[in-house]
């Protein structure tokens, strides 16, 4: 493999001998939820790769950063081409973005190294590797020590990042060889309107509960286009259970859950959701969480910091109201 | 088109999970236990394809003994036969290390495709289908919505978080699966009859080439060192709407700065 490194920084040209480095993958210059985190906790070493990867870089701000275009790189040939670039890095951290998540167990196999994943913390010292997990939804708390290197992916929310400086940026060449990969044919746009979802600090979340059992369809839709404005008018994004997407009622693209989108809002506020462990698997680490349920045990309450015993739908009526949203 | 299919057993997630004190692995032994949910879904798809085009679903799972009960669930869903990689030495293993040795069985085996499940219940980890990309060298199509195969072509649209893409690859593939993919049945009576006498073969780590050395929680290359349960947040105030529900929640986004 070659490397070619142009320098763009102040401080002399060297290769990736860093203990600690941040691993951050780009579409187009956007930055991934976490990036800044995941350099931060990497002590402000970042590789930025991908497409766009030069403002990205600019834009995180770090006080050291490298940079590789990779656009069409496909994953089996870019771990390869990344070993003898990372093999001296003991801890590589990768934010628990989809990208991230989806690479990062590549890169472990191919350096041959344990993979900590969904991290809450990750650290360095003359021990090794030390890790905080949280799993089971957040019940269990792991405490983990490697002696070797390791990848952890971390989550995001969990930090805050470094203040913004204006950091070194080196641009590195990969010479990624074509790998035995997957093939992108097309890429489906989703719905633009949903797009924020994942990145929203605030969401409002609905489910089975705002709707009567035997209401109709149009009547159901009509709630969730409600539930849509107030949100929009606290300034948030709507998402829902999966019981509301497979009926059709919100876009599939709006499901929060293991199997939706994974969000990490400053306030969840959920209506009618009981809180099955599919759907909370995709809060991330919510800091403020509201539930409005008629079942004062449902884990959506249980894990709430207020819980609300009342009718979703009528509290959705009066919600519309003091806000002054139409529709109601 | 011969597929296999990788699943695991997991605690119910309805049940109270936790570590056990002693070596801090997970519990497994006194919960109950049922096929992770997402592999109903990727048996499924498997055998969809195999009632299309023909082609043998053979089922791979690593886990304790009772990990059969699991097998055989998906032996009655139509699947025609199984391996069983058993061994006390693999207990304790890692994720990367797991796919060390269902790699070793994968190595052995005649396939096209290779369908697990996008994540375990147990772990949350979703890494299974990456790391036997790499380490089988075939390529990566994670993440399904949707599958087709057809000659030595895959093709899936992949869910991401921002939209879905159409990707191709050649067979032999390893390919992860959604929930949104199908609808799994339910095994019927005749299935489950006829569960009990398809082939079945039970491996321990030297049957199936897998370095001891290389595997388990004492060579874990990361130790637990300690760990709690906690309450996933702080408990919060429930309270009951006495008509004043929209003031309660106002009141607290107000508290919070929200508004
Ligand atoms: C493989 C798999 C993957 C899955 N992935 C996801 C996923 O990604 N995201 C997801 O969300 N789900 C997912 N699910 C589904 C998940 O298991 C739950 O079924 C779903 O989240 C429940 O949605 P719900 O809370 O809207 O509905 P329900 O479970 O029907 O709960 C309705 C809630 O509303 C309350 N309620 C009823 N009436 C009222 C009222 N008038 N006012 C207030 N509250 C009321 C009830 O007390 C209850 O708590 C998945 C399931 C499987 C098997
Ligand atoms: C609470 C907890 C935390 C853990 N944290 C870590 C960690 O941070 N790092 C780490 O390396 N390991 C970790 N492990 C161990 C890890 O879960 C096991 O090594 C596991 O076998 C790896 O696969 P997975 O279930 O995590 O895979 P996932 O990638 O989540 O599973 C995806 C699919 O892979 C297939 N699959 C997975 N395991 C098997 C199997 N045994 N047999 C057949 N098919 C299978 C199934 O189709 C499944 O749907 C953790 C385990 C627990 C219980």
């Amino acid at each position: 493999m070659s490397v070619t490194v142009t320098h763009r920084g102040t401080a002399a040209v060297e290769p990736l001998e860093m203990s600690r480095l941040a691993v951050v993958i780009v579409r187009a210059g956007v930055l991934p939820v976490g990036a800044a985190e995941a350099a931060a906790e990497a002590g402000g070493r970042v590789l930025v790769l991908g497409s766009g990867t030069a403002e990205a870089a600019a834009e995180l701000g770090a006080p050291r950063a490298w940079h590789a275009e990779t656009v069409d790189a496909a994953p089996a040939g870019l771990s390869q081409a990344l070993v003898p670039l990372l093999e001296q890095v003991r801890l590589l951290v990768f934010p628990a973005s989809p990208d991230g998540r989806d690479f990062a167990p590549r890169l472990a196999a191919a350096l041959g190294r344990p993979l900590l994943a969904y991290a809450s913390s990750a650290s360095l010292d003359d021990e090794g590797v030390r890790a905080s997990l949280s799993r089971l939804d957040g019940r269990l708390e792991i405490d983990v020590r490697c002696a070797e290197p390791a990848v952890v992916t971390l989550m995001p929310g969990v930090r805050s990042p470094l203040p913004p400086s204006n950091g070194e940026v080196f641009e590195l060449v990969l010479d990624v060889q074509p790998g035995v990969d997957a093939e992108r044919l097309a890429v489906l746009e989703p719905d633009p309107a949903t797009m924020d979802l994942a990145e929203s600090t605030r969401v409002v979340g609905g489910g089975a509960g705002l709707v009567a059992r035997e209401a109709d369809d149009t009547t159901a839709r009509e709630t969730f286009d409600l539930l849509k404005a107030i949100a929009a008018r606290l300034g948030a994004s709507a998402g829902a259970t999966r019981v509301i997407t497979d009926a059709g009622w919100m876009h599939h693209d709006r499901q929060i859950g293991t199997t939706g989108v994974t969000i990490s809002p400053d306030l969840y506020l959920a209506m009618g959701v009981a809180g099955a462990s599919q759907h909370t698997g995709g809060l991330g680490a919510p800091r403020h969480v509201v539930s409005v349920n008629t079942d004062p045990s449902c884990p959506m309450t249980a894990m709430a910091d207020l819980g609300l015993v009342t009718d979703a739908r009528a509290l959705l009526t009066e919600l519309a109201e003091r806000l002054g949203v139409s529709g109601a | 088109m011969n597929i296999v299919v990788l699943v695991k057993q997991v605690p119910d997630t309805w049940a109270e999970r936790k570590l056990n004190e002693g070596d801090k692995t997970l519990d497994r032994a006194s919960v109950d236990v049922v096929m992770n949910e997402i592999d109903e879904y990727a048996v499924e798809e498997a055998l969809r394809i195999k009632e299309a085009q023909g082609g043998e679903v053979t089922i791979l799972t690593m886990g304790p003994e009772r990990a059969v009960e699991t097998i055989r669930k998906a032996l009655s869903m139509g699947a025609d036969k199984a391996v069983h990689l058993s061994d006390e030495a693999l207990k304790g293993s890692d994720a990367v290390q797991t796919s060390y040795a269902l790699g070793k069985v994968l190595e052995t085996l005649e396939y096209d495709l290779v369908i697990v499940g996008s994540e375990a219940t147990d772990s949350r980890m979703a890494t299974m289908g990456a790391l036997l990309s790499e380490r089988l060298g075939q390529p990566q199509l994670t993440g399904a919505r949707k599958v087709t195969a057809e000659g030595g072509t895959v093709t899936i649209e992949r869910q991401t978080d921002d939209g879905y893409a159409v990707v191709e690859a050649s067979t032999p593939a390893i390919i992860s699966v959604m929930e949104k993919i199908n609808e799994p049945r339910y095994p019927s009576f005749k299935g489950i009859m006829a569960a009990k006498s398809k082939p079945l073969t039970t491996l321990s780590v030297g049957d199936a080439g897998v370095d001891e050395g290389q595997v388990g929680l004492a060579a874990a290359p990361s130790q637990v060192v300690e760990f709690s349960n906690k309450p996933p947040r702080q408990a919060g105030q429930i309270v009951k709407d006495e008509g004043d529900g929209g003031t309660k929640i106002a009141e607290y986004l107000a508290s919070q700065k929200f508004v």
